[in-house]
């Protein structure tokens, strides 16, 4: 099979001026989607309430709809309604003046605060009453039972699911290309598109994709093993 | 009825048995005591071939085995012919106490099913859990399993029933039980080798005891001559911690 | 705000049938997966290095690629490689395969961790007291180990064929007409006057969608329970 290497080469270069836009995406969506999804999770473990019941749907809604498809609703379909309601209006909205990545920022960090949610319910719901009774009964506070004995055994339980979930992520941002942002797969898709070299293309991008995650789950593997001493049975 | 010599078995550089020989006629029941770590467990393991020996040789029935290089054949054979009740008890989590008889019987042996189930609900009463015969393991006590554990051994009809310490997972006021059923089956003559700590239970059931340490056969002999009249130290030694002092004659 | 709820309905019937679509390269990548992802498991469970590391780096790639990318790259890359290996031609060959393909590539590996965790977790006695009672190997694993493992792995087997059906939603990029494919037509067709209550339509033939498989889960967990 012909590689052309020349194409790779300059696929590659092309392609780095994506690289910010990519670990950008990431990192915001993080700072967002982890504690909130921490405070969701926590309302949902509390009393059933309304509040409860309305986080439940949405965050089934989100799991249970393809990322593309909620891209296409948000970016797409919301702002050709919401442009006819402002102009029937007659208020000046610009909705089309959003930019792009503002979008995949809100879009990203919905789905992943639900996402998140799940994964913190599913560590706290994993430890023992009894732990935060014990931290109770020998004078600490609700909040210091938490903080101090609950959480450290919580986040042992939770870092492999974060692990896959930050991996998720780095994939996920891979679709902003619907939404014109250019992270490093809507470059690769112009490039290739140049010359039909697609396969270099999305090799290269694929590579640098496969290098990123591995890092992540390398960095994980190390904080597993310190947290490690802290999981119980 | 078996007879092992010499058997062997390292796991990596810890060797664990250091040349075993026992002997087994038919009708004993066998008590194997010592140590952890003296290598009863494994040595009772290498007979139906669980772990395989480094090397020995087996006498079962009159026909003659390597330990190591016996073929598929002879180890489907072997277990055929003997059971082994688990100290985990390890009875088919996805099978009903019925089934869990009646497996071995069925699809080891060929036998049609209403007879295995026949022989099945037998072996159920003679160990005391018929009435549970279409429960679940999961819904039983561990006395109770490893009862049903017990069943599925006699169900089959083995020449020899190997026990693997199987009272020593158990809650104490559940060893009791388990330990009834093995007494009404060393009275029906069925050959038994058992390793457990039960220092009484073997005292009353046995009709031979093994001393074992540090993966050799350290002095064997009736109970009564192990427990009252050991002669080497090493037998003195675990005694002495287990038996109170004034209860044996030196 | 003009959303017609009318249109939503007539919209959500017309996308509908194309789930044949989705359920067909889901369902097929599913059994590919078990397939090679048993396969796979073995690989990963094995004392020999050389299939051991196959696997464990097979795994690795293909779980760090976003799915889109691999489709493109299956897309574009597959009938360059096909062609030059065995020289057959695959270039008209119906899109939905190279969807399969790539569905079937994830879900793979990732039924291939799912297995060799359940395995690990079985615990070794059943399989020992299965052979010790006269069953031979090959009987004890099919029937004593392996209905275990179905019960450990079905939440996550579960999990995988929901994703196997929202990754599959990206074969539109490549032209597939499943439910997303048919959505993006209708919606050009109508010059997306009706764009939101189609789109809307789509998000909730996927929705529901879930949840049904979610449900069905639940029963067959019940079924293969074994009164836990």
């Amino acid at each position: 099979m012909k590689l052309d290497f020349n194409f790779i080469r300059n696929t590659f270069i092309a392609v780095l001026a994506g690289v910010p836009v990519t670990f950008k995406l990431v990192l915001v969506v993080l700072l967002f989607s982890i504690p909130i999804g921490f405070l969701v999770a926590i309302v949902r473990m509390g009393k059933e309430g309304v509040l409860s019941k309305i986080l439940s749907v949405y965050v089934s809604f989100v799991r249970g709809t393809p990322a593309m498809v909620q891209i296409y609703l948000l970016y797409n379909a919301f702002p050709v309604v919401i442009m006819k309601y402002f102009q029937d209006k007659g208020s000046g909205i610009d909705v089309y003046g959003i930019k792009g990545l503002t979008y995949a920022y809100f879009i990203l960090s919905t789905t992943y605060i639900a996402i998140m949610s799940e994964c913190f319910r599913g560590g706290l719901s994993a430890i023992d009453k009894g732990q935060l009774e014990a931290a109770k009964s020998v004078g600490l506070t609700t909040f210091q039972g938490y903080y101090r004995i609950v959480i450290p055994q919580a986040l042992a339980k939770v870092l492999p699911v974060l692990c896959n979930n930050v991996t998720g992520l780095v994939k996920m941002t891979s679709l902003v290309f619907a939404m014109s942002v250019f992270d490093i797969t809507a470059i690769a898709k112009t490039e290739g598109a140049k010359h039909t070299t697609y396969v270099e293309a999305y090799l290269v991008i694929a590579v640098m994709y496969i290098t990123l995650n591995l890092t992540i789950e390398l960095i994980f593997k190390i904080l597993e093993k310190r947290v490690h001493k802290y999981a119980g049975t | 009825m078996l007879e092992l010599k010499n058997v062997k078995k390292s796991f990596g550089k810890n060797k664990i048995l250091k040349g075993v020989d026992i002997n087994v006629n038919k009708g004993d029941v066998v008590v194997i005591l010592g140590p952890s770590g003296s290598g009863k467990t494994t040595l009772l393991r290498t007979i139906n071939f669980l772990e395989r020996a480094d090397s020995g040789t087996m006498i079962f029935d009159g026909k003659t085995y390597d330990m190591k290089k016996a073929g598929k054949k002879d180890v489907n054979f072997i277990r055929k012919n003997t059971a082994f009740v688990f100290q985990n008890y390890c009875l088919f989590n996805n099978k009903t106490v019925l089934q869990n008889v009646t497996e071995g019987l069925i699809v080891g042996r060929k036998v049609p099913k209403a007879e295995a189930e026949e022989k099945a609900r037998a072996a159920l009463e003679k160990v005391g859990m018929l009435e549970y015969a279409d429960y679940y393991p999961s819904k039983l006590s561990g006395g109770m399993q490893q009862r049903v554990g017990i069943a599925r051994a006699v169900a089959v009809s083995p020449d020899i029933i190997l026990f693997d310490e199987p009272t020593s997972a158990l809650d104490p006021e559940l060893v009791g039980d388990v330990l009834k059923v093995i007494k009404k089956l060393a009275k029906e003559d069925i050959t038994m080798i058992v390793v457990t700590h039960e220092m009484s239970f073997a005292e009353d059931v046995a009709n031979k005891v093994i001393f074992m340490a540090d993966g050799v056969v350290v002095e064997e002999g009736t109970p009564d001559e192990i427990f009252y009249r050991p002669k080497e130290e090493r037998t003195k030694q675990f005694l002495s911690r287990i038996i109170p002092m004034d209860n044996y004659v030196i | 705000m003009r959303f017609q709820i009318q249109y939503l309905f007539k919209y959500f019937f017309k996308i509908l049938p194309y789930l044949k679509v989705t359920i067909e390269y889901a369902g097929l990548s599913l059994l590919f997966g078990l397939i090679f992802g048993s396969i796979l498991a073995t690989f990963k469970l094995q004392k020999n290095k050389v299939l051991k590391y196959f696997g464990v780096v097979y795994t690795a790639i293909f779980r760090s690629v976003p799915p889109v990318v691999l489709l493109f790259l299956v897309y574009y890359g597959l009938p360059q490689l096909v062609l030059n290996l065995f020289g057959i031609d695959i270039q008209n060959e119906e899109k939905i395969l190279y969807v399969i393909i790539t569905i079937s590539i994830l879900s793979m590996v990732s039924l291939s961790e799912v297995i060799r965790s359940a395995y690990i977790s079985i615990d070794k006695g059943q399989y020992e007291a299965a052979i010790s009672t006269g069953l031979l190997p090959v009987q004890a694993m099919i029937r004593i180990v392996i209905p275990q493992m179905i019960y450990v792995a079905l939440p996550s087997i579960g999990n995988i064929v929901i994703y196997l059906i929202k990754e599959g939603s990206l074969g539109f990029t490549i032209g597939l007409v499943d439910v997303f494919g048919k959505a993006n037509s209708l919606n050009q067709n109508s010059y997306s006057n009706y764009i939101l209550e189609i789109y809307v339509a789509l998000a909730l033939i996927y929705w529901f969608s879930s949840i049904i498989l979610e449900r069905a889960l639940k029963l067959i967990e019940k079924r293969v329970s074994f009164g836990r």
